[in-house]
């Protein structure tokens, strides 16, 4: 006899307030209820994003055209659908220690096209946009429009502010910087101008580091705040029932 | 034959990789492009699934030889139900909504909201253990950001709002973001270069 | 060997040696020093020895026997030849010539057969004398030769058991004691000293030499047992390091920090407050260039949103994109959604649903495996991706063939890496309008790439405090304003616990003395 969708719905709200009662009680102590949720939860993503992986893409990807192709679809294209088929059977010997690195070329074409992705991306979606950026730090159209405009303070105070970013940027490249030049000397130590940068660097590292950790910790009250809701709503559910 | 295992590896990585790199700035490349793209996204999809069957047999090894039995069973009883109820009624059947929404959801948003717990008193206990400049500067800052970052029990703090915090967050903070940004671009670009040459090999094995 | 102890020994004795007894009676043996003997000989006391030696010395013929032709002729070879060399040789040679005799000849005690059975039982005394015998034997030094003593090792004089002198007998000694040779009281070569036993001691009552389980150790053996004590004894010290004193985090405190955090979070939530001012309009540039984005949007425009949201960070990010989404709806806006993570659909299907309320504006694409494969390969070629054909012959898709066809690009993201990862994909291949959604964990870095040089993002709302300032801007209250009071007293419970635990050893008077001293006790 099917659940109703409603029986289902308020017995699966009940499920996610005591799961969520059991996760935080971990703020108390740990215990082996906790234990058993988190290895609930890694089984469930896992058999959950398997699944999906089979229908959305190996199916569609490969299984479909293979059904298409036995049934004499003539639209298929033999010799992709025979790379795709050889791939994912040379991947699949993975699994098998001992004819795992049979496996090697398909992980090594996976490698190949990452590595390529990765060039591509940082060159043009990274490095170039940043380094465009800090060498654009004192936003000169902003500034002439100041200065034009007779707005000498704000336009120092662009000056100051460009300044300070790129002596930011370049101050924390420098702490990063570990060449020094040969010498006869007994310590390699870096030039005086990286050294008074890495300086600058060690200062402007932590309030990076700080502004990156506070907005994790807002991230993170935001969801305590979210959970402590539902289980609120939990309540208020029962008690007006 | 196995001597040539790993330089035939090796070839095929170079050779992909510097193929792909070609074609995306060369247009005519691009059903070669859209093949290796294909082939990547479909040997992505293998290899999760290969993770899972991973999974599987070692927390069924753990089962047989009754290392933390009961968790690995939970862990086992709760993956393949979730892989065949989700096979069998697809990503919208009612059952595989259900266990995603009342059991995976729930679980994963619950261990977050604990994460502010620990975070709050981590933060507490940096200011209390370590005294040299840096952590320091770290603690100064990360009060000021919270500060501005929203009303305090309700009362907003203008000087901190509208001065302080967004002056550190995108000016004082965004000098060293961009800085990490251009480190981790370079970083990317040396390891996926030395792939490309075949310095470093990590599909082997 | 058996001897037959009830004939009569002296009928027996063939002649020979027969007149050798008689010549050992009468003649006393003057040698002194005694032949070396192979150590399973008796020892005998010296005055046997020189005993025996005189009987050896009488004993060598100066006349022969009466019977000594008749012997004569029947001796062996080499008994003639000795008896003609006594003969002949003068006294000088006597020593040397009763040295090899004793060698070589028995040596025989004349004892009357009724001595000799009665003898037979050893008694305490030749028990005695026989355990006396088998003391230490000196060796011979040949006349002229003065041989070293072999030196004894240290470990084989280790092993020599210290008390088996003294168990043997009142007679032993810890000094190895001159040989004795031991006169054979029985059987056919009784008299005779030096002579192998008749009956092997082993077969002798009286029970065998006891050993001490003492060792001989030497003082360089010392030397090396105390040093290999003291390397045993220092392995299992340890050794004292110097490390941190970092006291361990109370539990009371985490408790502290949890029930102060619960309570900052239940009190406006129970109240409803509202209270708390939301961020003014126009303070935050990036969510006024987002919203000005969605706002000059043509009619029905086709937006793409890459929904990168992970479960764990959904409720924070539902909160931020709520405000966005429902703009987007307001605008009716194609929206068609698609997630390189297997979460992704689902959780915009959830957003969409019961957070927007909205089942028919939009177009769930579903999943692309691969990451940044999937991106480049979908914003280059949409169609050719994995994504179910049927999909594309939706009419809101049906004239789409590239990215560029969209007239905006949303991502919505909980982490910095995927939004990256999209920008940068996209970025190289279209000059498409990007925005995006993030939790606040992830706004400071992609604040940068609003910031870069061409700008990749031209708009973005950062978590709640992002959310509350677009709601501001449509002047519609949202999610951001509900949990807007609850999130305000958190952050300020926050910030409290932050500074009263971590500054309260240093204000409290006496308290980093007693911290101090505290830690210092600890190991």
């Amino acid at each position: 006899m099917p659940i109703a969708a409603d029986s289902l719905s308020l017995i699966g709200t009940v499920v996610a307030g005591i799961l969520t009662v059991i996760v935080l009680s971990f703020a108390i102590k740990d215990n082996a209820v906790f234990r058993l949720a988190l290895y609930l939860l890694i089984g469930v993503s896992a058999g959950y994003a398997g699944a999906i992986a089979i229908e959305d893409v190996i199916f569609p990807e490969l299984l479909l055209p293979i059904i298409e192709l036995l049934s004499a679809n003539p639209e298929i294209n033999l010799v992709d659908l025979a790379m795709r088929t050889v791939l994912t059977i040379l991947l699949l010997t993975k699994l098998f220690p001992r004819i795992a690195p049979i496996g090697n070329p398909a992980t090594a074409l996976l490698v190949g096209v990452g590595a390529a992705l990765a060039i591509a991306g940082a060159v043009q979606g990274s490095i170039l946009p940043q380094i465009g950026a800090a060498g654009n730090s004192f936003d000169t159209d902003s500034l002439r429009l100041a200065l034009l405009g007779g707005y000498y303070v704000e336009g120092t105070g662009l000056l100051i502010q460009g300044g300070i970013t790129l002596l930011a940027t370049v101050g924390t490249l420098a702490y990063f910087h570990f060449g020094t030049n040969a010498s006869d000397s007994e310590s390699a130590k870096r030039p005086a101008i990286m050294e008074w940068l890495a300086w600058i660097g060690r200062v402007f590292i932590p309030i990076t580091l700080a502004s990156l950790f506070a907005a994790v910790l807002l991230a993170t009250l935001t969801a305590f705040i979210e959970r402590i809701d539902f289980l609120l709503n939990l309540l208020r559910s029962f008690t007006a029932n | 034959m196995s001597k040539w295992r790993a330089p035939f590896s090796t070839a095929i990585a170079m050779a992909t990789g510097i193929l792909l790199l070609i074609s995306l700035f060369v247009p005519q490349l691009n059903i070669v492009r859209a093949s290796l793209l294909g082939w990547a996204i479909l040997l992505s999809a293998v290899a999760l699934l290969l993770g899972l069957v991973n999974l599987f047999q070692v927390h069924l090894h753990n089962i047989r030889n009754k290392e933390k039995g009961i968790y690995s069973f939970v862990l086992l009883a709760g993956m393949i139900t979730t892989f065949l109820i989700t096979i069998v009624q697809g990503r919208e059947g009612v059952l595989a909504d259900w266990l995603f929404n009342s059991v995976q959801v729930p679980l994963e948003s619950s261990l977050v909201a604990l994460l502010a717990i620990s975070l709050t008193l981590m933060a507490a206990r940096l200011i209390q253990e370590r005294k040299d400049m840096a952590s320091q500067i770290f603690a100064a800052t990360l009060v000021l950001i919270l500060l501005g970052s929203a009303p305090i029990f309700g009362l907003d703090l203008p000087l901190f709002s509208s001065v302080i915090t967004p002056f550190i967050s995108r000016v004082l903070s965004l000098g060293g973001l961009r800085a990490l940004l251009i480190g981790v671009g370079l970083g990317t670009l040396a390891t996926g270069i030395r792939i490309l040459i075949g310095s470093d090999r990590p599909f082997s094995g | 060997m058996t001897y037959n102890y009830s004939q009569d020994p002296e009928e027996q004795l063939p002649d020979w040696l027969k007149a050798l007894r008689n010549q050992q009676d009468e003649e006393p043996v003057a040698d002194e020093t005694a032949a070396e003997k192979p150590a399973e000989d008796t020892d005998g006391s010296k005055e046997e020895e020189e005993e025996a030696s005189e009987i050896v010395e009488t004993n060598i013929p100066q006349e022969s026997p009466p019977s000594a032709d008749v012997e004569e002729e029947t001796d062996p070879d080499w008994l003639a030849e000795i008896r003609q060399r006594h003969q002949e040789d003068s006294t000088a040679d006597e020593r040397e010539i009763r040295d090899d005799l004793e060698d070589t000849q028995p040596r025989l005690i004349s004892t009357p057969p009724e001595e000799k059975v009665e003898e037979h039982a050893p008694s305490d005394e030749q028990l005695s004398e026989a355990f006396d015998e088998m003391e230490t034997i000196e060796s011979p030094e040949p006349e002229g030769e003065e041989l070293a003593p072999g030196e004894v090792p240290s470990w084989l004089e280790a092993l020599r058991p210290a008390g088996a002198d003294k168990a043997s007998g009142p007679a032993s000694a810890t000094q190895p004691s001159p040989r004795k040779e031991r006169k054979e009281e029985q059987g056919p070569l009784a008299g005779l000293s030096g002579v192998l036993p008749v009956e092997p001691e082993i077969t002798q009552i009286g029970g065998g030499k006891s050993h001490s389980g003492q060792l001989e150790i030497s003082r360089i053996q010392k030397q090396h047992r105390s040093t290999l004590e003291e390397m045993i004894a220092g392995q299992s010290a340890t050794s004292e390091t110097v490390s941190q004193k970092v006291a361990r985090p109370k539990p009371w405190l985490g408790w502290l920090v949890a029930g102060a955090l619960l309570l900052a979070s239940l009190l406006p939530l129970l109240s409803a407050s509202e209270s708390a001012p939301l961020p003014a309009a126009n303070t935050v540039p990036a969510v006024s260039a987002l919203y000005d984005l969605i706002e000059d949007l043509p009619q029905s425009a086709a937006v793409l949103v890459a929904f990168e949201v992970q479960a764990s960070l959904y409720g924070e990010v539902e909160i931020a994109a709520l405000s966005v989404v429902d703009h987007l709806v307001e605008k009716e806006a194609q929206i068609n959604i698609v997630s390189t993570h297997p979460t992704g659909p689902a959780l915009a299907d959830r957003l969409m649903r019961e957070g927007i309320g909205e089942t028919e504006s939009y177009l769930n694409l579903g999943y692309l495996s691969g990451g940044m494969a999937a991106i480049r390969h979908f914003a280059s070629h949409p169609r050719e991706t994995n994504l179910l054909p049927s999909l594309w012959n939706a009419p809101a898709l049906q004239d789409l063939e590239t990215l560029s066809d969209f007239d905006l690009l949303l991502i919505i993201s909980s982490d910095a890496d995927d939004a990256r990862a999209w920008i940068e994909q996209v970025g190289a291949e279209t000059s498409q309008d990007m925005a995006a959604v993030s939790s606040a964990q992830a706004s400071p870095l992609l604040y940068a790439y609003l910031q870069s040089e061409p700008a990749t993002l031209k708009g973005l709302v950062g978590g709640i405090q992002g959310a509350a300032s677009y709601e501001n801007l449509r002047n519609q209250d949202g999610a951001a304003r509900y949990y807007w009071d609850s999130y305000s007293y958190v952050l300020g419970a926050a910030i409290l616990l932050i500074l009263s635990i971590g500054l309260y050893k240093r204000i409290l008077p006496g308290e980093p003395q007693q911290a101090a001293q505290s830690e210092e006790e600890k190991p």
